[in-house]
Formats: C-alpha cells, sequence, structure tokens
C-alpha cells in the first residue's frame, strides 16, 4: 500500500491489495445461509461466525401447582399459591412461639426459642423407674429412686435432700377405725347372738397388734333375777374376750346397768381384713331379757380398733 | 311407748329369741318356729301398756300379801334385806 508521502504508486495494485486485506478481514461475514445470524465466535476483533436462528419466540408459558397462571399469548402473569398442609406453595415466617397457625413457617428465631426452652427444661430421661421422684441437689436436678414399701419420705440427716426412710419400728398407732351401733336389742336366750357392733380392719403388717375399745351402752335387764346380761368380743367368729357374764344377775325387775365395755389387745397376725364384733346373750336364757342400747335412751354403743405398728 | 323388746316380753315369755328394735323380720327365733305372728306382734304395741299396768298391780298385791304373811311392814322388809 502506498504511504502519503510516496511520489509514484501504483493505484490499481495498491487497491487490489487494500481490496484483498478488507476480504481478509471481513471474511467471516461471507457465508453463512438463509435464516442464519452473525455471532462472535471469540473475543478477537472481526472474529464472527454464522449460526441458525435457533432462539424463537415463546409460544406458550405452562404451569403446574403451585404454580399459577401462565399462558400463550401477550403479557403472562405468573403466582405462587399459598402452602396449607393439604399443598406445597410459599409460606410465610413467623417468630412465633406461641401460635398454633397450620400455615406460617417457623423462623430460626422461634426455633431458638423453643430451643432455649427445651435446652433449660428437666430432662425426661432423668427419671428411668416407676415411682422415681425429681429433686434438685445442690446444683441441678437429680433423681431419687422409689423406696421400698412401707418406707416414708423424709429429709436427711444434713437437710439437703429427700430420701426415703424405713419407719422407726414400734409403739406407732397404724391405722384408727371406729364404728357405731345405736338400735336396741333385746335376747331371751344363752345363745350368743350379734349385738350389731362391728368394725373391719386391715392391718398393713402381720406383726401388728390391735387394740380393740368396746363400750356398750345402754346394758340392762329385765324379768327374773336370773337374767343376766352377757357380752363377748369375737374376731370373726372366734371369741377372744367375754367381758360381761351376767350383768344384773340377781336384781330383779327392770335394771338399768349403764356401759360395759372392754378394751383388748389382739395379735391377729393378718394382713387380711379381720372383723371385730361384740355378741350379747341372756345368761338366765328364757328367763327374763338382758337389753343392750335400751330404748328410750337413745344411746349408742362404740368399737374403735387400733393398728398398733410392732 | 311400748317397744319390741317390750311386746316380746309380754307375748314370748319363756321364747328364746333376740330381737333388734322394733322390727318383726329382725326376729332371731334360732332356727325354731316363731313364737307369733307379725300380726300379733304388731297388735301388742296397743296392748302392752294395760298387759304392764296388770302386772305391775298383781306384784304390788304379791308384795303385800307376802307382807302380810311375815306380820311386818315394806321398810322393815328393806332393813332386812340391806
Amino acid at each position: 500500500m502506498p504511504t502519503p508521502t510516496d511520489l509514484v504508486t501504483d493505484l490499481p495494485a495498491d487497491f487490489e491489495v487494500f481490496g484483498q486485506a478488507v476480504d481478509t478481514s471481513l471474511a467471516d461475514l461471507k457465508g453463512g445461509t438463509t435464516g442464519q445470524i452473525l455471532s462472535k465466535n471469540s473475543n478477537t476483533n472481526m472474529d464472527f461466525i454464522w449460526v441458525t436462528n435457533d432462539v424463537g419466540d415463546i409460544t406458550a408459558v405452562n404451569v403446574t401447582a403451585p404454580i399459577t397462571g401462565g399462558g400463550t399469548s401477550g403479557d403472562v402473569t405468573i403466582g405462587v399459591s399459598a402452602a396449607s398442609t393439604a399443598a406445597a406453595g410459599v409460606v410465610q415466617l413467623s417468630d412465633s412461639t406461641s401460635t398454633t397457625s397450620s400455615v406460617l413457617a417457623s423462623t430460626p428465631t422461634a426455633t431458638k426459642s423453643a430451643y432455649d426452652l427445651a435446652n433449660a427444661a428437666i430432662p425426661k430421661s432423668l427419671v428411668t423407674t416407676a415411682g422415681d421422684i425429681i429433686y434438685r441437689n445442690a446444683t441441678v436436678p437429680a433423681r431419687l429412686g422409689i423406696g421400698t414399701a412401707g418406707q416414708v419420705l423424709t429429709v436427711n440427716t444434713g437437710a439437703t435432700a429427700p430420701e426415703w426412710k424405713t419407719i422407726a419400728a414400734g409403739g406407732k398407732v397404724l391405722q384408727v377405725v371406729n364404728a357405731t351401733y345405736g338400735t336396741a336389742a333385746q335376747s331371751a336366750t344363752s345363745t350368743f347372738a350379734d349385738t350389731g357392733l362391728t368394725v373391719t380392719i386391715t392391718p398393713t403388717s402381720a406383726t401388728s397388734k390391735v387394740l380393740v375399745q368396746v363400750q356398750m351402752s345402754g346394758c340392762g335387764k329385765s324379768g327374773s333375777a336370773g337374767a343376766g346380761l352377757g357380752l363377748r368380743l369375737l374376731r370373726g367368729a372366734t371369741s377372744i374376750i367375754v367381758f360381761e357374764e351376767l350383768a344384773g344377775y340377781q336384781a330383779a325387775n327392770d335394771s338399768d346397768i349403764g356401759a360395759c365395755g372392754t378394751t383388748f389387745l389382739d395379735a391377729p397376725a393378718t394382713t387380711s381384713a379381720t372383723t371385730y364384733k361384740v355378741q350379747f346373750n341372756n345368761y338366765g336364757n328364757t328367763s327374763g331379757n338382758a337389753k343392750i342400747n335400751r330404748a328410750g335412751g337413745g344411746t349408742t354403743s362404740t368399737i374403735t380398733v387400733l393398728e398398733i405398728g410392732a | 311407748m311400748a317397744t319390741g323388746g317390750d311386746v316380746m316380753t309380754m307375748l314370748c315369755d319363756g321364747v328364746e329369741y333376740v330381737i333388734y328394735g322394733d322390727d318383726y323380720d329382725s326376729i332371731n327365733w334360732f332356727d325354731k318356729q316363731p313364737a307369733i305372728t307379725k300380726a300379733e306382734f304388731e297388735a301388742g304395741f296397743a296392748k302392752y301398756d294395760d298387759w304392764k299396768a296388770g302386772q305391775d298391780s298383781k306384784v304390788q298385791a304379791d308384795k303385800a300379801a307376802l307382807l302380810s304373811k311375815l306380820g311386818i311392814t315394806a321398810e322393815e322388809a328393806v332393813l332386812l334385806l340391806s
């Protein structure tokens, strides 16, 4: 190619050189086929390539749940439906730790609040056996295993923790049962019959004693001098003490005797339900009558049983 | 007011029984035939007071006859028994 200072030029030749240079530079623009478009082939200047125009128009936007909307022409709008327990979708976050919503999603803030509460709680695994109880030792919650039968919960000697302890044996009233009976009754037989005064106790230990206290009120007799009131205490069907045999005997006609009673320390040696009752009779059999809870006086007889620990 | 026991005393002298309250059905006859019926028992409440008064009169008459036979007064009899 000539320069501006050249005195002699060969324009045809120079133009041919120029034309060839242009042809070489724009070589990438040549070729191609109908419908192709020019595309950059690299970052180098004038480096193009013909490519098939395969990027066509969108002809349809089809959606499936939870995406909503779509279409085949014009402006197309799409959205996302809200999530529920029945369908997936977009959810709202919440910091709440008290909501009962079924559509909100928990944030890490809410999760941490719940975690902090759980982390500060007494772990369920602390107790392992039926009857375990939880107490606080000097620093943290601790387990106290169940005691043995009959033990009581008390405070240890250092007054630092609860503990199960066996009750000191002997002399303790373990239970008291009482009964009353106020119906007047009259006997004209020497055969003992129930007075109606009865009580049942179930000892907690076979080694326990049972202290029975009886007061038969309104005792009396009527009829001949040979009549007399007899009273006895029974455990079940066994007579354990006769505490009156002929009260009022030799007294003529009607006689009020008053109250008759006994205190008896029994050793039933059982943990089964045990019934104590009082029976009465008339010493003189059909001669006169023996009476308890005499009518007109409104008296009431009592029986009290106390279980005494061995 | 008569009680069930009073009625039994009046009607069943020499009979073995135990009665609870004023209830005929409570009477224990000790496996023997009942000495009286329920109707007789219930009728006895109305008759008891007269029967008792008669009994008391008879006792007083017997005492007076005995004192007369012994030739002492009632006070002397008490002193004798004290």
